[in-house]
């Protein structure tokens, strides 16, 4: 168990650097978010979102 | 902004927690629904699926995942946490605020379907790429409510540039 500095926090050890679950999480997000903007833009997403399909409400 | 005090800090505390569960559970019941309607075997079934899903969206789960956001902001702000010192508090603001903001675009798309399954018949490939896309979201809403719940019981590690300015200064 972590002790709790001055603050009631717990006490963070780590490296005055980016750490490496952030920089992961990032390059996954920068990923699906350009997976996704693929998808839109060349119309293999799931349809739109009023699509004239069949008939009108 | 100041620390709150401890009974303050716990009611906001109480208040999301409650609305980040409210939040998970509606979604869960709306996932329900959505697959309900994308199976399409029995239509009384599928015409009450989507003005089902219309109001559970309007007025359980637009307002929980509002309330979570806002309480999240007062609860890290009022505490030693903060808003911007630890990268996954900033985690989990992000994923939050873009979930919110996804499912205030989507919510015309589902009132959309509510209208349509009213009044035409809601089945095999009518509307599929629409109903795929709302059972689509509500699985990513899972996964994204189930990566903040994560983030807010583990806490990695991981102070911001703010957070050590913060340490050095106090």
């Amino acid at each position: 168990m972590s002790i709790p500095n001055a603050k009631g926090l717990p006490a963070d050890r780590s490296p005055p650097t980016t750490p490496r679950w952030v920089r992961v999480s990032g390059v996954l997000a920068a990923l699906l978010f350009l997976l996704v903007l693929i998808l839109h833009l060349t119309g293999h997403g799931f349809g739109g979102h009023f699509p004239a399909e069949t008939g009108s409400p | 902004m100041k620390v709150m005090p401890p009974r303050v800090r716990k009611l906001a505390l109480t208040l999301h927690v409650l609305s980040s569960v409210g939040w998970c559970g509606a979604v869960a019941g709306f996932l329900a629904l959505a697959l309900a309607g994308l199976q399409g075997a029995d239509v009384t079934t599928v015409r009450s699926a989507y003005p089902s899903m219309n109001l559970i969206t309007n007025y359980v789960i637009v307002p929980m995942s509002l309330g979570s956001l806002l309480t999240g902001i007062l609860s890290s702000l009022g505490t030693p946490w903060g808003l911007i010192r630890h990268y996954w508090v900033i985690a989990k603001l992000v994923v939050t605020s873009v979930s919110t903001a996804l499912l205030l675009l989507h919510t015309r798309v589902i009132e959309y379907m509510a209208i349509v399954a009213a009044r035409v018949s809601v089945s095999g490939d009518n509307y599929r790429s629409l109903r795929i896309q709302l059972a689509a979201d509500a699985a990513a809403a899972i996964v994204a409510l189930v990566v903040t719940t994560a983030l807010g019981i583990y806490k990695p590690r991981g102070v911001t540039a703010a957070g050590r300015r913060h340490v050095a200064v106090g």
